[in-house]
């Protein structure tokens, strides 16, 4: 049984913040790295071992092919080539920061954590139904293919490549005119639970700021400086 | 606790809830029944206040619940006034598993983390639920989805409490315990309205039945006026499951023609459920077309598993599929089998009812059927923007309609009201006698009886027993 580290909502969120804030500046090679390598840790203490490394994995094969294939730009492929490398490399780590954030956070958590930062209840809302959204659709996507197939509609991937419009139609009709229904019926729910209370709710973890969650953010900001000034 | 004044409730230009007039006082309990389509679920929200400030369409007439009249000042401390419970399970939870789900209508009232530890503990203990506790909700069957909706909608222990066919897709024990835990909160003064079509656990529960019908109250019984005349009630108003069923197969296996012949055999078949320790295992299955075959068995057992096993939507760890000694593969169940879904939402696909019945096409052949369950008059809706109940049956139609071998049924009847309920059985009846097998997952024990000539029974993953009419077979 891997062990993992409860990091407090309030650590993930300057983390996804220091990301993309880190990765809009133009920081020098070696720094982005140690991030890279940073963000994977973090993962990795969050639970999310796999990914952790497939993240990884895809960073090294994205430098090494910027360091070899595209090492110089000499016509408009690799000049295309190169900018793809790169563009991915820049939206990797927000991707990882992201990851990080969203999973083994509880939704309570994040509530209680962002009503101490004493954000607005009429933004934690639909931030709440958005996440809470993703799942649902992705169970009814699955559940639409199933139907699909057993009508006969769509019966393999082929048949989806061959006729796109088609399928789109099939696949996006139900998902469109059910999330107005779904977001209907988890805004309720979200009522029904009594999250619209405005006093201060508690939370049935007991996570509070740990020395982790210090150092975290020590060597992010540290991560963050240093990017700037070599 | 509730009063209603001339309510209209009006959604897209249609008249929803018509001219009601409702008194509930405080420690009563009401039942609300009438066919699917008839404004149950409706007129449970306007009571809440959530129609329509949260799902939007119009109201008229004066509303009061628990003393306000303006149901915005309800939201905020909602969860600690009414308890609700919505009728689709798959829609109303938050959280990704069943413990933060409980916790959290009691994190968002503030309320002391030794205070949650406690009343979760107790919660879960009153509804043997202590083992799923950790488990992710999508995870979840049916019917424990139902549960959790319940247990989080009196975890703050509110005064009112507004069901939506709580028991819907529950099995027997099930009911029992949510029965016992309604029948505390009734002697503890607690108001309920529950709108429902099982009607035997109500009966020591409920004081006053009322009927809906078209969006108006046609009647207003009191239990014991409506027990006394309960035979003819529910024929003058089509309600259902007055008496707790037991197994009682009223139909009998027919002789099928050598043609029309479909055995369908199943070997060594196993099943491993994602991240969790349980399996689906059967060494030996065969069923056969001479039977219509209804699945039995209480909520997690592996019901619905097995149906899309046989259809194959799901693929087996190991197993084989035989039909008429034919091997099948995957792709060949796909081609043999239709299902109708739990949540039959998913499986609508097209603008209008005709449409959907003709598979994309407005040829329709089969009148009869269509006759039998009046699904005319739905022709030009949008499959869509119907009813829970009224979506489910034409998802069944489509079923009956596309001549496919296996026809396999998840909770059709969960939705309808008693007259559907028994066309529908006289339709697969009509049905079986061509080459096809129909199985049925189901708790609804009447419709069971009527319908099926074979049952087995499920229990934790496995087959417990197989009737066949009373004789074990």
């Amino acid at each position: 049984m891997p062990t993992r580290v409860n990091f407090d909502p309030r650590t993930k969120l300057i983390i996804v913040l220091l990301t993309t804030l880190i990765f809009i500046l133009n920081i020098s090679f070696m720094i982005e790295i140690i991030f890279v390598i940073f963000l994977s840790c973090l993962l990795m203490l969050n639970g999310n071992h796999k990914l952790g490394v497939i993240y990884l994995v895809i960073f090294s094969l994205l430098i090494l092919c910027n360091l070899t294939i595209f090492s110089e730009i000499n016509d408009s492929w690799s000049i295309l080539g190169s900018f793809l490398l790169i563009g991915g490399r820049r939206i990797l780590p927000t991707l990882m920061a992201a990851t990080f954030a969203m999973t083994n956070t509880h939704i309570g958590e994040w509530v209680a954590s962002l009503q101490k930062l004493k954000l607005p209840f009429n933004l934690i809302l639909p931030l709440v139904i958005v996440f809470r959204y993703f799942p649902t659709l992705l169970n009814n996507t699955k559940a639409i293919f199933k139907a699909l197939k057993f009508r006969g509609l769509i019966t393999n991937k082929f048949e989806l490549i061959l006729h796109p419009i088609k399928g789109l139609e099939y696949i996006l009709v139900p998902i469109l005119v059910s999330t107005d229904t779904i977001a209907t019926e988890l805004s309720s729910v979200v009522f029904i639970r009594g999250m619209g209370n405005q006093m201060p709710h508690t939370s049935i973890y007991a996570n509070r700021f740990q020395w982790l969650d210090w150092l975290v953010i020590v060597v992010s900001v540290l991560l963050m400086i240093g990017g700037i000034v070599i | 606790m509730i009063d209603l004044y001339e309510v209209n409730y009006f959604r897209d230009s249609n008249k929803i809830i018509n001219q009601v007039n409702l008194h509930i006082n405080r420690g009563e309990v009401v039942a609300l029944c009438g066919e699917s389509g008839s404004g149950k679920s409706s007129l449970l929200n306007v009571m809440s206040g959530l129609a329509p400030g949260m799902i939007g369409g119009k109201l008229t007439g004066t509303r009061k619940i628990m003393g306000e009249i303006d149901a915005d000042q309800l939201f905020q401390t909602f969860a600690n006034k009414i308890g609700m419970v919505f009728q689709n399970p798959d829609s109303q939870f938050i959280n990704p598993d069943v413990y933060s789900e409980l916790a959290f209508a009691m994190e968002n009232m503030g309320i002391e983390r030794d205070q949650m530890y406690r009343r979760i503990n107790e919660m879960v203990e009153s509804f043997n639920f202590e083992e799923l506790l950790q488990r992710p909700i999508t995870s979840l069957s049916g019917g424990q989805k139902q549960l959790v909706a319940c247990m989080a909608s009196m975890i703050l222990d509110p005064e009112l409490y507004l069901l939506d066919e709580p028991t819907s897709n529950l099995d027997e024990q099930s009911i029992q315990l949510l029965s016992k835990r309604l029948m505390t909160l009734k002697q503890r003064k607690k108001t309920i309205v529950i709108a429902e079509h099982r009607l035997d656990y109500l009966r020591d529960l409920v004081d006053r039945y009322i009927i809906m019908d078209h969006g108006q109250l046609l009647a207003d019984i009191p239990s014991a006026e409506f027990w006394q005349h309960s035979t003819e009630y529910q024929e003058r108003y089509h309600l259902r499951n007055l008496f707790k069923p037991q197994i009682n197969l009223s139909v009998a296996p027919i002789q099928q023609s050598a043609e029309n012949q479909i055995t369908l055999k199943i070997d060594e078949l196993k099943f491993q459920y994602p991240r969790t320790k349980m399996a689906l295992k059967s060494s030996q299955l065969e069923l056969n077309n001479q039977d219509v075959i209804g699945i039995i068995g209480e909520n997690g057992a592996g019901k619905s598993t097995l149906l899309q096993l046989i259809a194959g939507l799901l693929k087996p760890k190991q197993g084989l599929f035989w039909l008429n000694q034919q091997k099948l593969t995957g792709k060949a169940k796909l081609k043999y089998s239709f299902v109708v879904m739990q949540n039959v939402r998913m499986q609508l696909f097209f603008e209008s009812v005709e449409k959907e019945l003709g598979n994309g096409t407005n040829e329709i052949k089969n009148n009869e059927l269509i006759e039998l369950l009046s699904l005319q008059k739905l022709f030009k809706r949008r499959p869509q923007s119907l009813s829970g109940g009224q979506q489910q049956l034409v998802a069944i139609a489509t079923a009956l309609l596309s001549n496919k071998q296996f026809i396999l049924f998840d909770e059709p009847t969960s939705g309808l009201d008693y007259e559907t309920m028994l066309h529908l059985s006289q339709i697969i009846n009509k049905i079986r006698q061509r080459k096809v097998l129909i199985i049925i997952v189901s708790h609804d024990l009447d419709f069971i009886n009527m319908t099926c000539s074979r049952v087995i029974e499920m229990s934790h993953g496995q087959i417990k027993t197989m009737n066949r009419g009373q004789a074990n077979d």
